[in-house]
């Protein structure tokens, strides 16, 4: 399986230097890599919600939902409670993980259900063309908010770490390496796997400079615990001047919502006998 | 004594929905056919609920105003109700607390001493019941161990101390008046809602999301109760924008699934439809009506969310949408709607109402007859595959994932065949006449089916036309005055020809609806469908027998 | 000749396959590209290549 082969004809219409095109091939290249270790691709499925972000599986030749607005969580949450033998990808913007469907987010990280998400984390409304997002700083001059927004940011790892996500990360569209270990770990990951990607919008909000002056790598093995995860997290707030930490913060094995869920017996009963014993006891 | 009506009422809390069925299931015994009319308030405890339980020789889905027994657990019981009574309305009542000096004079009546007697047997106020229903048992006549079967068998807890407690009211009545035994089958007694969830397994359901919601509610209890015994999954989650996207991850894995709601939580969903009818996506959603707009009252009845259920959903793109009548009609249609929406992948509405959803019926299966097994079209392997392949009936072949040979590809945005959106002007055309064909061969299909059925004097000139809930009391109406009876089933694809063939012969067209701008009268308008007349009631409760017959004396002087 | 990668997406520069899709022929070095060179994959320019 190469490169080219997961891809389709579709004609990528992402800004030239988007940093979406990171995240494309970093997925591209895992996929490939889990094929090659014997995981068969007719069992992947992405998911994808709406923004520039969501034209991802329109580029990759593998069975995927392009979904709508902020709800790629409950989709993905459906296609793996359907059928638990599948590997749920999801992507999503930060307008729509953040903002739309945030509450769907939380319950995902509640549930632990083992489906991944990928945060295309531009802070901005890319596709319809530069508004704020919940993750933008403060005074951000946006086509909604000429004079700069008045509200500060969400952190959203701090707010998964608390909803109880087992696998929380962050990563840089202008760092694939560290993008294809992160993104490899956390489909491997058995539980809810949750990635920030600092991804950036050449057209709207380029902060490729600043970015590259205070991202760093953590090390290895370090904040295994929910108060270290959490100190580290809260170095910054997506708004103030800070080191910007990348690579796996917190990761912990807990049972899963669809283990839970499908403790009884699925073989399938005489459906008509049983229609029969309600009937009968309901005389 | 074949054809009578027992009124129950108490507070909220006092079991009066439980004693309503249990009264039902005894005369159940005795061959009667059963239905109840449940009236309460959205409440926990507290204020007034009762129940009429209507037991006659023949099939009844209706109620009438007058009753012919009443059980008065409270003084509310009494004097909300003087006007259900008629000359010869029997009364018992809880003695401790209906004052004999407010009950109306010239009713024979009962009173037993429900707090003492519970006192005495060391039992719990919820227990009234169990005693009042003792004796209602005597007072008709009822060998003892009728109730004792029925008792044992339907309630699970303390059953010992219920069983003594309905016998000391048993002991301290008397007899007024004998039921008489029929000699018919015994069938089961079950609600709307059970019909549903029944018929949507009968169709092969393997999941069922929804978010709790009057009065659709007991679908969701009933089928997590049975969730073992079928195979079931059923997920409540956080919303119903969940829910209903949920379900359709869950279609597009394959998985046969339905969800259920009333007005508010369907306005949640209706992005949702909009996706199931562009991706075309399986699924079936059951909305059980309540007065509106918003909050509305979410425990009474309505028929006020047609239109908005018939065109809900950004867009243009098929649905198929059913609105049962009783408890057979909701098992059959739940059945079919579902394989609908599987050998169309279009969604598919069960419309009910609260008088369908928690109305109790007496539920005929054999009368129901043959029910097929519907399989979607799969793909042949042949080419490479398509999800949206364009064919001649719009209906694309399908597959699911996990398939070694099929890249599945599901799409929100206009698409091409292979599931890539587009912004083609010729594929965005081809794409919606593709998604609008499926629905003439779908009105081709449902041509083997009634669903427009015919009632009463099928020669009369006048006739009466309602949907849902309505069928049970226009049907009785009609029988009583000779008029005719005309009952659309399937509302979307409208049967025109059959709509027109049941037309024949009529003058007077009288629409008989639960609201207030007459929906189902405007629906056909559109089809070039007049009707003459209409009566409508809008106050949160179903109409009776008696007050329908009265209104249509008045019109058809 | 060294192989040079993209910093946006990624993309590896192969001199030895060179970019034939886009009229560049097998064996030119990453120098010789023309300054109007853009990585197939993403559209940036030659500036954010690195040096593998």
């Amino acid at each position: 399986m190469t490169m080219k082969d997961l891809s389709t004809y579709a004609k990528n219409t992402w800004c030239p230097g988007c940093g979406n095109f990171a995240i494309l091939n970093s997925i591209k290249t895992v996929l490939a890599m889990l094929n090659e270790e014997g995981f068969p691709l007719e069992r992947i499925v992405l998911v994808s919600g709406i923004g520039c972000h969501a034209k991802i599986v329109d580029y990759i030749n593998v069975n995927s939902f392009y979904a709508i607005h902020g709800r790629v969580v409950p989709v993905a949450t459906g296609v793996k409670l359907a059928n638990p033998d599948l590997k749920v990808i999801g992507f999503a913007g930060d307008g729509d993980a953040y903002g739309e469907g945030l509450e769907h987010l939380i319950f995902a990280a509640k549930r632990n259900i083992d489906i991944t998400m990928i945060i295309h984390n531009n802070r901005v409304y890319g596709l319809t063309t530069g508004q704020y997002t919940p993750t933008s700083p403060l005074g951000f001059r946006g086509r909604s908010t000429p004079k700069g927004t008045i509200e500060l940011p969400l952190n959203p790892l701090e707010l998964m770490l608390a909803s109880g996500a087992t696998f929380i990360a962050r990563g840089y569209s202008h760092g694939i390496e560290l993008l294809k270990r992160i993104f490899k770990e956390a489909i491997t990951h058995k539980g809810f796997s949750f990635i920030d990607v600092l991804q950036v919008c050449v057209t709207f909000f380029n902060m490729y400079e600043y970015y590259n002056k205070k991202v760093y790598e953590l090390e290895d093995d370090d904040f295994q615990n929910y108060d270290g995860a959490l100190r580290k997290i809260r170095e910054w707030d997506y708004n103030s001047d800070a080191p910007i930490a990348l690579g796996t913060f917190y990761k912990k094995e807990i049972p899963t919502f669809e283990e839970r869920f499908l403790e009884y017996e699925t073989r399938e009963a005489d459906r008509n006998l049983k229609i029969k014993e309600i009937l009968e006891r309901a005389i | 004594m074949d054809n009578f009506s027992v009124l129950i009422g108490g507070k909220a809390g006092d079991g009066i929905d439980k004693a309503g069925l249990i009264i039902a299931r005894i005369l159940n015994q005795l061959g009667y056919r059963l239905y109840i009319y449940r009236d309460y308030p959205s409440i926990i405890r507290g204020g007034h609920t009762f129940s009429i339980i209507r037991a006659s020789k023949n099939k009844i889905t209706t109620h009438l105003n007058k009753v012919d027994f009443l059980l008065a657990l409270n003084q509310d019981s009494v004097d909300f109700h003087k006007d259900r009574l008629k000359d010869n309305t029997s009364i018992v009542y809880n003695s401790d607390i209906v004052k004999f000096e407010r009950l109306p004079a010239g009713n024979q009546s009962l009173g037993l001493p429900l707090g003492k007697i519970i006192k005495e047997e060391n039992a719990l106020p919820v227990m009234y019941n169990s005693c009042i229903i003792g004796g209602f048992c005597k007072a008709i006549g009822l060998e003892w161990n009728i109730l004792e079967r029925v008792f044992k068998k339907n309630i699970p807890k303390e059953i010992d101390l219920n069983l003594r407690v309905a016998l000391r009211g048993y002991n301290e009545a008397r007899e007024f008046v004998k039921v008489e035994t029929l000699l018919n089958k015994r069938l089961p007694v079950l609600t709307g809602n059970e019909a549903i969830a029944l018929g949507l397994i009968k169709g092969g359901l393997k999941a069922y999301i929804a978010y709790p919601m009057t009065p659709s509610s007991s679908i969701l209890h009933f089928l997590a109760e049975s969730a073992d015994d079928f195979s079931l999954k059923v997920i409540h989650p956080e919303s119903e924008i969940a829910v209903i996207l949920m379900a359709l991850g869950f279609s597009y894995a394959g998985e046969r699934v339905a969800v259920g709601t009333s007005g508010g939580g369907f306005c949640l969903m209706t992005e949702g439809l909009s996706l199931a009818g562009m991706a075309e996506l399986p699924i079936v959603i059951v909305v059980g009506q309540r007065p509106g707009p918003s909050t509305g009252v979410p425990t009474h009845t309505a028929q006020s969310d047609l239109h908005f259920v018939l065109n809900a959903g950004q867009g243009e793109f098929p649905r198929f949408l059913v609105s049962p009548g009783d408890a057979e009609e909701a098992y059959f249609w739940s059945c079919v709607a579902l394989n609908t929406s599987w050998k169309y992948q279009i969604p598919s509405i069960i419309l009910a109402d609260k008088s369908l959803c928690e109305g109790v019926y007496s539920f005929d299966i054999d009368s129901i007859g043959e029910m097929e097994e519907e399989n979607p079209i799969l793909w042949d392997k042949k080419e490479s595959y398509k999800r949206y392949l364009n064919t001649e009936t719009g209906v694309s072949p399908l597959s699911f994932v996990p398939d070694k040979e099929a890249i599945i590809k599901v799409d929100s945005y206009a698409h091409d065949e292979f599931g890539i959106t587009t912004e083609e002007a010729q594929e965005i055309k081809s794409m919606q006449d593709k998604r609008l064909r499926k629905s003439q061969y779908l009105m081709k299909e449902l041509e083997k089916y009634d669903t427009v059925k015919i009632y009463g004097n099928k020669n009369s000139s006048v006739a009466l036309i309602c949907w849902g809930s309505n069928k049970g009391v226009c049907v009785e109406a009609a029988e009583n005055l000779g008029l005719k009876v005309i009952h659309p089933v399937v509302l979307s694809p409208f049967p025109i020809k059959e709509f027109q063939d049941s037309l024949s012969g009529v003058q007077n067209l009288i629409c008989v609806e639960n609201n207030s701008t007459a929906q189902l009268a405007s629906l056909i308008n559109r089809y070039g469908f007049r009707v003459n007349e209409k009566i409508l009631k809008y106050d949160g409760r179903p109409f009776s027998l008696d007050e329908l017959e009265e209104r249509l004396k008045d019109l058809v002087k | 000749m060294s192989k040079y990668r993209c910093i946006v997406c990624g993309y590896i520069y192969d001199p030895q396959i060179g970019d034939p899709d886009n009229g560049i022929n097998p064996g030119t070095a990453f120098e010789d590209l023309p300054d109007s060179w853009v990585c197939p994959e993403c559209g940036v320019g030659k500036d954010m290549f690195e040096n593998l």
